[in-house]
């Protein structure tokens, strides 16, 4: 569904992403660890044509999408839900929910988003009218995936979707991803929170520095005492 | 229930249209034959404003890039509208046609190259509009067919002229802009066009990732807005009679359709309206009272304390008394603002 081959971004003379392959199958979950500053969310940007490449390629279903705008994701059947969420804190939840298919070609594919959406966040449907902005995190971030949701996207990219969450939201969060992954959707996750990311996945990477310094199946990740020593710092 | 189609064809919609166009209709004839000329010329000066803050509100407000340059798309329309008429015998329609169409080519013209450059947002998007009219202002002083320094006395082109037979006929032209700029300010409010706006105010990056043409819906809805202001410059060419360009592109135009729409509010499409009627005829009134110099301070005033009392200006008070608590429904088809 996604490769990545020998990504280069760099911004002015520093490369923050150095040379990154990844592929993400088809109706997978593939986890994108790495700390602060390990390049994870420049290399999510480019994936979503929001910030310049300087080599490699990125290819969504086989098409090159590496110099597409950022404006054709959507068409391209994939969808994100960014760092911190940032919703249009002065739209209301029901246009928040909209905005994810703004896109012709996604309106055109799905016949009732709405309905989707408050299916999956039944609590937002009572709420369609509330600013998006005077939600509290937690309901945020189920707007933030409904809204990427709404599309039916075939690639999901969630970047730090547990960030500034409640540990018992975080919970919820990651048992709804666990959801949307067993519905067939194709799930790129990059987190901070490894031990959680990884549980849901297939298939992991770790990013450090720019470069990816493992890569292999999650359950083995998991158990792999090195990674959290060398890569993350945990104890 | 389908996603929500390019314009919602609602009932509500459909009645503030018939809204604006029936009162619009109402005060081309009711203004003219019962006011007296020193109302028709207020409630000129008054479409005027309201035309220039809410074609502001369509681009600036919507899409939360605050221009300095209405005061010139307002003045290009004015100095088109003056050269037509001096150069030409293709009469009044023609010259504000072509008003529209130089204001609206001037702003896509700078619209194409600023927003080419993601670093021309918020303070430098609003110092290359300032910068603008310098340029604009020294051309037009320059070139001997517009002005070269002389000015236009449009007054004497306008004599065989429907709109050139009084300040009711002028007026009558106004309120038609006027209307015009109410129905595109209503569309921005209720289409996708208008939402896409808003989203790209908010959160330009996630706007662009969900398939929003950020570039293109700057681009050609500043050029709307740019050729909204420039329309209106056409009548105003007429009632001024005389144009020079130290008066047409003062920079005065610019900060008082900012100051009515931050006044009014834009949280909903006609709070720039509501803030030009405040403005206007709060300086009429201080005016009357025979003081220009203290006007200006009241005014400046009025804005401080209403930006400190009202966050959301004068609009966004409206909703909150109508609607105690934020997630009261709004109208049957559900569509915000």
């Amino acid at each position: 569904m996604l490769e990545v081959s020998d990504l280069v971004v760099s911004y002015g003379e520093a490369a923050a992403v150095r040379g990154v392959s990844m592929r993400v199958a088809a109706g997978t979950t593939v986890s994108l660890i790495g700390s602060n500053g390990s390049g994870k969310t420049t290399l999510v940007k480019a994936l979503m044509g929001l910030q310049r490449v300087n080599a490699g390629t990125i290819r969504v279903a086989g098409e090159d999408v590496t110099r597409r705008p950022a404006a054709d994701r959507p068409s391209l059947g994939v969808a994100v839900v960014p760092e911190g969420r940032r919703l249009f804190p002065a739209m209301t939840v029901r246009d928040n929910v909209l905005m994810g298919v703004h896109d012709r070609a996604a309106r055109r594919r799905v016949r009732d988003p709405l309905a989707r959406v408050f299916d999956l966040f039944p609590v937002l449907a009572s709420r369609q009218r509330q600013l998006a902005g005077t939600m509290s995190g937690g309901e945020q971030q189920m707007v933030a995936l409904g809204r990427a949701l709404a599309s039916e996207p075939r690639l999901l990219i969630l970047d730090e979707p547990s960030l500034g969450l409640a540990p018992v939201i975080v919970d919820q969060m990651f048992e709804t991803i666990g959801r949307i992954a067993a519905a067939g959707v194709t799930v790129l996750l990059a987190e901070q929170n490894m031990q959680r990311a990884l549980e849901l996945s297939d298939h992991g990477y770790v990013l450090a520095d720019g470069l990816v310094v493992m890569d292999a199946p999650a359950a083995e990740l998991l158990t792999s005492e090195g990674v959290r020593h060398a890569y993350l710092g945990e104890a | 229930m389908r996603p929500r189609a390019w314009i919602e064809p609602d009932a509500p919609l459909l009645r503030r249209v018939a809204g604006i166009v029936v009162v619009a209709a109402l005060a081309a004839v009711l203004v003219p034959v019962l006011g007296s000329n020193y109302i028709v010329t207020f409630s000129f000066q008054f479409v005027v404003w309201v035309a220039l803050a809410l074609s502001w509100n369509v681009f600036s407000g919507n899409a939360g890039y605050p221009s300095f340059g209405h005061g010139v798309f307002f003045g290009v329309g004015i100095y088109a509208t003056a050269a037509v008429l001096e150069h030409t015998d293709a009469g009044f329609l023609v010259a504000m046609l072509v008003a529209g169409l130089a204001a609206g080519g001037v702003a896509l013209v700078v619209g194409l190259g600023v927003f080419a450059s993601p670093r021309f947002k918020g303070d430098l998007f609003g110092l290359v509009t300032l910068a603008l009219a310098f340029v604009v202002t020294t051309v037009v002083s320059n070139v001997a067919f517009l002005d070269g320094g002389t000015g236009v006395f449009v007054r004497e082109h306008t004599r065989g002229l429907w709109v050139g037979g009084g300040i009711r006929h002028v007026f009558v032209v106004g309120v038609a802009l006027a209307a015009l700029a109410a129905l595109v300010a209503l569309a921005t409010s209720r289409t996708r066009w208008g939402t896409a706006l808003r989203s790209i105010r908010d959160e330009e990056a996630v706007a662009e990732s969900l398939g929003v043409p950020t570039y293109r819906y700057k681009v050609l809805t500043f050029a709307v807005s740019g050729a909204l202001g420039g329309l209106i410059g056409a009548p105003q060419a007429v009632y001024l009679g005389y144009v020079e360009v130290g008066a047409v592109f003062a920079l005065n135009v610019p900060l008082f359709v900012i100051m009515m729409t931050i006044l009014g509010g834009s949280a909903r499409w006609w709070g720039p309206a509501i803030g030009a009627a405040a403005v206007v005829v709060l300086r009429e009134v201080l005016l009357g009272i025979g003081s220009p110099e203290l006007s200006q301070i009241v005014i400046g005033v009025f804005l401080v304390v209403v930006i400190a009392v009202l966050p959301q200006g004068i609009s966004g008070a409206f909703d909150r008394l109508r609607q105690p608590g934020r997630s009261g429904v709004r109208g049957a088809s559900g569509v915000s603002r």
